[in-house]
């Protein structure tokens, strides 16, 4: 599974794009962290209809709103522990006009 | 005033001339799109919007000058509008966009709002009028952009479910002018028919960066 980081998300990760072979999103980000050797992680709010990122800044960690699509479907419609698919983008969309 | 891109355009020209498109909001992305929109040749642009002009607007409301500042942003954009394209019918409606608001018989809608909560409720009553929406937000470097066709595409609203509105207070005037460009450009192909859009796609950009990326959307 590739987890890529778009707009604002790939500053607030350091990376653009990462390759795990686990299709649990628990698991898929705990990889991620040991990847990049500090915590990010993806909260799923469904009560709330809102997904998080949660990533590590100066040592305390940082939550942020953002989009997370899994092969284009909104990560809050699927099944968060056999995610399929093989692309999960994760980006903060903007609303200025 | 068209002879330099109707070859381009060839006979989608007479559906330009006869197409009927709203813009939602005349602040930073709107002032370019109708601007583009004029130029190409848009038969009946209706322009909405709530607000007046101020200052800190001009470094990227591309129809405003000093003297605008105070005015109906409708009333200036509409006045610059007609001196540069008597011939396209402009129906300025000063007025805020909500559920109850009455959506005309268009070919698209652009949206070029500045919050979430005003670009869902125009994305609700796309839906519930079947009618395209072109949607883009940006804000510091970054912006994204896609074409909704309902039935075909997500919404906006499933796309962002509950949404949380960050103040854009800085955006780089260039982002805003390419991506009202991009937005101009897809109203052209919808009215056009082209298949190459960006229905079914995000496409996020980073001008800082020179990042342009398409995202599929299911």
């Amino acid at each position: 599974m590739k987890i890529r980081f778009g707009n604002i998300a790939d500053a607030m990760v350091g990376v653009k794009e990462l390759e795990v072979q686990e299709h649990d999103l628990k698991r898929i980000f705990e990889l991620v962290s040991q990847m990049l050797k500090k915590r990010v992680e993806l909260v799923v709010d469904e009560k709330e209809e809102s997904v998080y990122l949660l990533t590590e800044r100066d040592g305390k960690l940082v939550r942020n709103w953002v989009v997370a699509l899994c092969d284009g479907v909104n990560i809050l419609d699927c099944d968060l522990s056999h995610l399929r698919g093989s692309q999960i983008t994760i980006f903060v969309p903007v609303s200025g006009g | 005033m068209f002879e330099r891109h109707s070859q381009l355009l060839k006979e989608c020209m007479d559906k330009i001339f006869s197409a009927k498109v709203l813009v939602a909001g005349a602040g930073g992305l709107g002032c370019t799109v109708l601007s583009l929109l004029v130029r190409l040749g848009v038969g009946t642009i209706y322009l909405v919007d709530s607000a007046e002009v101020d200052e800190p607007d001009l470094n990227r409301q591309i129809l405003y000058d000093l003297e605008s500042i105070g005015r109906q942003k409708v009333k200036a954009a509409c006045e610059k509008l007609k001196k540069i394209n008597p011939s396209c019918n402009l129906v300025s409606i000063y007025e805020f966009i909500d559920e109850n608001f009455p959506m005309p018989k268009v070919d698209a809608v652009v949206d070029c709002l500045d919050s979430f909560k005003s670009k869902l409720t125009l994305d609700r009553l796309c839906q519930e009028n079947s009618v395209p929406l072109v949607h883009a937000g940006v804000q510091g470097f970054v912006g994204q952009a896609t074409t909704i066709l309902y039935g075909r595409t997500p919404t906006l609203n499933q796309l962002f479910k509950k949404t949380l509105d960050q103040r854009a207070l800085q955006i780089f005037p260039p982002l805003v002018v390419l991506m009202a460009s991009i937005q101009a450009t897809e109203v052209i192909k919808l009215i056009c028919g082209e298949n190459e859009s960006l229905v079914g796609k995000m496409l996020l950009v980073d001008l800082l960066n020179n990042r342009f990326e398409t995202v599929k959307i299911i």
